[in-house]
């Protein structure tokens, strides 16, 4: 697979008519429950999260488990309730909507799911899954119903006649496939994609992501693709944001974050990812980074990083970095540009 | 990037097996593989069909005593022999299994009413709800089923009916916990949140995805309830706190008969034969539908 040439043929979307969906200041927290006499305590999963997507937009979210990647994505669908900051979705906002506008706003946002064996209810054949949003936001009636069904499969590149088999009959990549052909069921604007290829073999995951690539072209899609894998990412995403400790680290174009990476963080994950010449691989600096991610219920002063960063600087210690533009495009948030 | 089928062998039209529309067809092709459990339903059927066809199959009155002819071994005019008055051990088991198969039935149908929809409350709303829930039923399974059984009927006065719903009342835990520990799981399963991502509504979600995954295990305990059952009226009904005489069902014509055991084993012998079977053929049927009704996963590749 050559991801990095595939990368450069992205073209940078412009934005008309501002971001399909943006996120302000976004919190989320999860309560801890404490032992059996110990109150429990908070636990901040995202702090302070900023992301713009735009129209027929990739934007990659990459970090370690942990991170809090997966739980932007669920807060973004007020699948889990932020305890602070806007999400919009063309403007609206999402995060102050009621019960019914929110169902209502459901069928503009949709997720897939990252494993595609239990993504899909085994008891019932895969057209019944697929007609679900159908069947909660249009009520068609059964003609419209099973054509309808009939045409998702086959955007997603499976036969019609599918719909009356049940998961099992399929594989991990069939069945993703018949995961987004639920999420792109109803049009929607976004698609956030939770580690949507991570559980499929490699042949597979080019397949999917091609997928998700032409169904963008055709449909306008704007995907929030996360992600651990990096070259995953690089293939498909037009912008990358680097999330650590719930915080994001790094934004900018995907081409910027590779070539250039501005975020110690990001280096360190960057110089983890193999590189196909075995003479660049062998000359290349390996960062590797001691110890593990803090205790997110009890993150460090200062810079959430400064207590793995090869390069902290005491200034970390105590003083959290400010976002700034980083050189080349995009954003960071670290002392060694401020 | 213009075609939506990538090229390669590997692609989303692969072949699959031949089709296999309707769950029932998946769920008979593997219940053809569990030998045991398909002659456990064969026997069921004979004795079901059995009792319901009593009055053409009893050679005889099963109330109609004879006492010339008592302690009659088997043979002759009586297939089974006939009991310390005289009558045919045959017809009257055939009868005594009406009251017995019913009583167990009365049993499982009380549990499953009373633990089914409580379970599934538990499972999942979680939280406080189901602390309150899973309390009292903690509190239902300290009681021991029999004794209960047998201080409601000392209170009610002897019958199979009140007898039997108590201890129907006793199994529901069995059915709270079982339906709440199955509900609890598939909450967690992704399916779930992608019904609700999707923005199905929490009613719908439990009917259309909770509750037929749930289902498969619910019939399994069915099944090995009804066994339990069937030995819990079997001992009531030998302490006599069970159907009245001259009824009788099989635990009732053990008890009758056990006096005579070493004389006329024949009168305990066949109706302990019934139920041991009975049993037998409960339980095995439960361990055969588990096998056939649960997730199937994809063998191979």
């Amino acid at each position: 697979m050559t991801h990095a040439a595939e990368a450069e043929t992205h073209v940078d979307p412009t934005v008309p008519g501002g971001p399909v969906a943006e996120v302000e200041d976004l919190d989320v927290e999860f309560t801890l429950r404490g032992g059996l006499l110990g109150r429990g305590g908070t636990l901040r999963a995202v702090r302070g999260v900023d992301l713009h997507i735009g129209e027929r937009e990739t934007l990659g979210l990459v970090g370690e488990s942990g991170s809090g990647k997966s739980t932007t994505g669920r807060a973004m669908l007020r699948l889990v309730e932020p305890t602070r900051g806007r999400v919009r979705l063309d403007g609206e906002d999402v995060t102050a909507m009621g019960r019914g506008d929110l169902r209502a706003a459901r069928r503009r946002m949709q997720m897939v799911f990252q494993d595609p064996y239990s993504s899909l209810d085994p008891s019932m054949v895969v057209g019944e899954s697929i007609a679900e949003p159908l069947d909660t936001h249009e009520g068609l009636d059964r003609a419209a119903r099973s054509a309808r069904v009939a045409e998702l499969l086959e955007h997603v590149g499976l036969r019609g006649a599918y719909a009356q088999r049940y998961p099992y009959e399929f594989s991990g990549g069939q069945r993703q496939r018949l995961a987004i052909a639920r999420a792109i069921a109803l049009n929607p604007r976004l698609l956030v994609c939770d580690e949507a290829v991570s559980a499929l073999d490699v042949s597979t995951q080019n397949q999917i992501l091609n997928l998700l690539e032409d169904l963008q072209e055709r449909f306008g899609l704007s995907y929030l693709f996360i992600a651990h894998d990096l070259a995953v990412v690089r293939h498909i995403a037009h912008r990358v944001a680097v999330m650590y400790l719930g915080e994001i680290v790094e934004t900018a174009p995907t081409d910027r974050v590779f070539d250039d990476p501005a975020h110690p963080y990001t280096r360190a994950l960057l110089s983890a990812v193999p590189v196909p010449n075995p003479r660049r691989q062998r000359e290349r600096e390996r960062i590797i980074l001691s110890g593990e991610m803090p205790d997110a219920a009890n993150p460090p002063p200062g810079c959430c990083f400064h207590t793995r960063c090869p390069q902290v600087m005491d200034v970390c210690r105590s003083v959290a970095p400010p976002v700034v533009a980083a050189p080349g495009g995009g954003t960071v948030r670290c002392h060694l540009h401020t | 990037m213009t075609t939506t089928a990538p090229t390669d062998g590997l692609d989303g039209r692969e072949a699959l097996a031949p089709p296999e529309p309707t769950a029932r067809a998946r769920f008979v092709r593997r219940f053809r593989r569990q030998l045991p459990a398909q002659l456990a339903l064969g026997y069921l059927v004979v004795v079901v069909a059995g009792v319901a066809l009593a009055p053409l199959l009893a050679t005889h009155d099963p109330l109609v005593q004879n006492l010339n002819g008592v302690l009659q071994p088997p043979g002759g005019g009586h297939v089974l022999g006939t009991d310390d008055l005289g009558r045919d051990v045959f017809s009257r088991a055939l009868y005594a299994g009406r009251v017995s198969l019913v009583a167990a039935a009365e049993a499982v149908g009380v549990a499953v009413l009373l633990g089914v929809v409580p379970g599934l409350v538990a499972g999942y709303a979680g939280k406080a709800v189901d602390a309150v829930i899973m309390r009292v039923t903690d509190a239902l399974m300290s009681f021991p089923p029999l004794i209960l059984a047998i201080a409601f009927v000392g209170v009610l006065g002897p019958s199979l009916t009140n007898a039997m719903i108590v201890i129907g009342v006793i199994f529901a835990p069995r059915f709270v916990r079982l339906v709440r520990g199955t509900v609890i799981a598939i909450r967690e399963e992704t399916y779930i949140e992608a019904s609700r991502s999707i923005g199905t509504g929490t009613a719908t979600v439990i009917r259309r995805h909770v509750l037929p995954n749930a289902l498969s295990p619910l019939i399994v305990q069915i099944s090995l309830t009804a066994a339990m059952a069937m030995l819990a009226e079997a001992s009531l009904s030998f302490l006599g706190l069970g159907v009245q005489p001259p009824d009788a069902s099989w635990g009732s014509m053990i008890e009758r008969g056990f006096r005579y055991t070493a004389s006329a084993p024949w009168l305990t012998v066949f109706p302990g034969l019934l139920i041991a079977l009975t049993v037998l053929a409960f339980n095995l049927l439960g361990d055969g539908l588990r096998d056939s009704l649960g997730r199937e996963i994809r063998r191979g590749s």
